[in-house]
């Protein structure tokens, strides 16, 4: 089903990028590196850069300073399936958590790149129709496999792209015909550019 | 007066280790009596000894009043202290406690059969002309004497269990064509509880207030009278945030329910710690509900207010201790004091029972602040107890102060490892109708229905930082995710440090070890 691989990316130092909605609002991007205690780190959150340290007490107690302040990591058990908190919020896919900040519980759900893809394929294999393979991922365009006109069948090798020093391969989901490229080798795109038209036969 | 060395507190949690305390200011030494789950509880940690009652279903330990009476035998103790809930308002195990010899801390057997029994103590009461709320004191079999009592009565009717309490076999009836199937429901909650399926029929009274009254009586007709406390904030009939004084209680009203209550204990010569339940109606006028022959899970409030410990003067009383004259003794309160239940329930999800091993803990404190707690790091909170695991009581010189020192409490007090109702404590202490002291027993769960209840606002630079920790957790600080249900129910061995849930088990995964997600 997938059409792409990823890694998460968990090497050290290299953020990772996260949807992040919080109770049912609109989604915030959040590039954030693995955390170490007492290492210094930079996160990027909504457009902007932000230091952030992660504290562990010698008892467990987890909080982070995020831009000096302390933000105490008090973690509740993550809500239950079938719960208000788990259908998708602000288009944003993953599983939810929840925390209490100053009293108040907060649910938020993050979304990692992986689950955007996952998510895609669900979507794109449950539409008929013309239909536009989209990246699931920012990259740069590796290879191309396909021209207008070529037959594609599910899970025939549309562009590779390169990500997070990993090669991903991205899949047409259905059978048809290529009608329109709209990349090239070399080229960049974010996550949700078009790649190729694929028309149904 | 009986001496008192070691007493067996034949109970679990908070209040066994509240019950140990006052015995250790007092002196004496205490026994905890344990079910095989509990054998590294904090109780048992803290008592002089301890002794094995059996296995953890409380059928096979808490409620078996033979072993008690045996263990205390066993380890030497003169006393046995019931706490609240399991036999302690069965009058089978003080009379077992008495047969052997020893002394209950608690009403006697006649107490309990006289005023425990619902039915009873309505008629009692009602023919010494102390009023109870409408309805019938005999006990209904069949929906033919139940219609036929409501066609009198009225709607709404809330149906009850004869036996037993907990807001088991409580069913509310609002309308005939109701009737029928709440008198099904509640019969048969009432017989599965219970073992008995009898139910009676009170009239329902709208927007009415929970007030009750502390008593401690000595047996020969001498009652100290506490001043009242409000415990309408309920679900279920389930209390949850219970304060003294009555915001909606005047000198007047207040003068009359402790007269009512020093009657209702004084007739009965009560002797011990009890509580007695009134229904306040909007105008002032009160019903008497019902007795608890107990010391009640609210009770610190009380001793917050007055100075006094009530788990003394049981054991005083028990001993022998009687009041001086013919009056009842008045106790004097000072400012106010309100207390949260903290249960293993998720407020979020409609107050399912959470079960796991407590993997954070920290218990807050500060002038006017006292937690009673039953809680230590690394225990399991299993099902099959009360989902109760701690108090927190705040006391201020008047109301707002006490409120405010009990938020600030529960912003300091740290549980990780289940969902409590600590994630209550911020949104109802703000709700304006708890604030202003205007609420009844409906207020909450009609604001626990309002969708927004947990809803916040969120300014954009708290929901930038929080949106970090949410990635933080997703990325590798998880501790509940990686840690699934079926393996939460796993305990690790005593002593032995959960590896789930350590300190380096976090580094760990913070370093990376754990790998990307499947």
């Amino acid at each position: 089903m997938g059409s792409a691989r990823p890694r998460d990316g968990l090497e050290r130092g290299r953020a990772v990028k996260f949807r992040v909605a919080i109770l049912d609002q609109e989604a915030i991007e959040v590039d954030l590196p693995p955390l170490h205690p007492g290492e210094a780190a930079r996160a990027v959150v909504g457009g902007k850069t932000v230091d952030v340290a992660l504290v562990v007490e010698a008892d467990g107690e987890r909080a982070l300073l995020i831009g000096g302040e302390r933000y105490a990591v008090h973690e509740l058990p993550p809500p239950s399936a079938g719960s208000a908190a788990q259908g998708a919020a602000g288009g944003v896919q993953g599983p939810a958590f929840r925390f209490l900040h100053r009293g108040w519980p907060i649910t938020a759900r993050v979304e990692s790149e992986n689950d955007r893809l996952k998510a895609r394929a669900r979507e794109r294999t449950s539409h008929a129709g013309p239909h536009t393979v989209t990246s699931p991922l920012p990259g740069a365009v590796r290879r191309v496999f396909v021209s207008p006109g070529a037959v594609v069948q599910p899970d025939s090798p549309v562009v590779t792209l390169d990500a997070m020093k990993m090669e991903n391969e991205v899949r047409a989901d259905r059978h048809g015909r290529v009608a329109e490229v709209y990349v090239q080798p070399g080229q960049v795109v974010n996550a949700g550019d078009r790649l190729v038209r694929i028309e149904l036969e | 007066m009986k001496q008192i060395r070691r007493i067996l507190v034949a109970n679990r949690g908070e209040i066994a280790v509240r019950i140990i305390r006052t015995a250790r200011s007092m002196g004496i030494e205490t026994v905890a009596a344990h079910s095989e789950c509990d054998a590294g509880s904090l109780s048992v940690r803290l008592a002089d000894g301890s002794a094995l009652l059996g296995p953890a279903p409380a059928a096979q330990s808490y409620l078996r009043a033979e072993k008690i009476v045996a263990a205390a035998l066993a380890t030497g103790c003169q006393a046995v202290h019931p706490g609240y809930g399991f036999l302690s308002e069965r009058e089978e195990l003080a009379r077992a406690v008495e047969e052997a010899g020893l002394v209950y801390i608690g009403p006697t057997p006649e107490n309990i059969r006289r005023l425990g029994d619902k039915l009873e103590a309505r008629r009692a009461l009602s023919a010494a002309g102390i009023p109870v709320v409408p309805g019938r004191s005999e006990p209904i079999r069949d929906i033919e004497s139940l219609r036929a009592l409501a066609t009198k009565t009225g709607y709404p009717l809330l149906l009850k269990a004869a036996s037993g309490g907990g807001g088991k076999g409580i069913r509310l009836v609002r309308a005939e064509s109701e009737l029928e199937s709440a008198f099904r429901v509640a019969a048969s909650e009432a017989k599965g509880a219970f073992g008995e399926g009898a139910i009676f029929a009170e009239r329902f009274l709208e927007r009415a207030r929970h007030v009750e009254v502390q008593v401690v009586g000595d047996g020969r007709g001498g009652v100290q009278v506490f001043p009242e406390r409000d415990c309408s904030l309920q679900r279920r009939y389930q209390k949850l945030v219970e304060e003294t004084p009555c915001p909606a209680v005047g000198h007047a009203v207040r003068g009359a329910l402790l007269e009512t209550a020093a009657q209702i204990a004084g007739l009965a010569r009560y002797r011990g710690a009890g509580t007695i339940e009134f229904l306040l109606a909007p105008g002032g006028s009160f019903h008497f509900l019902e007795m608890n022959t107990r010391l009640q899970v609210e009770h610190p409030i009380t001793e917050m207010v007055t100075g006094a410990d009530l788990v003394r003067e049981q054991i005083e009383v028990a001993a022998g201790k009687t009041y001086p004259g013919a009056k009842p003794l008045l106790r004097e309160a000072r400012g106010a004091a309100v207390e949260l239940r903290i249960n293993a329930e998720d407020p979020e999800e409609n107050f399912r029972p959470s079960t796991g091993r407590i993997t954070g803990l920290r218990l807050p404190g500060g002038p006017g602040v006292r937690v009673d707690s039953g809680l230590s790091i690394g225990i399991e909170v299993t099902p099959h107890y009360d989902a109760l695991l701690a108090k927190v009581i705040a006391w201020g010189e008047d109301r707002a102060a006490a409120i405010e020192r009990l938020r600030a409490a529960c912003l300091e007090m740290r549980i990780e490892g289940v969902a409590t109702t600590l994630a209550l404590a911020a949104p109802l202490l703000a709700d304006p109708a708890f604030r202003s002291g205007d609420y009844h027993c409906q207020h909450l769960e009609a604001l626990l229905a309002r969708p927004d209840f947990f809803a916040r606002d969120l300014d954009a630079g708290d929901r930038a930082a929080l949106a970090i920790v949410a990635a933080f957790l997703r990325s590798s600080g998880s501790r509940a995710e990686c840690l699934p249900a079926s393996d939460k129910k796993k305990s690790a061995p005593r002593g032995s440090e959960g590896a789930g849930d350590s300190p380096w088990a976090a580094l760990g995964r913070g370093m990376g070890l754990r790998g990307g997600e499947r």
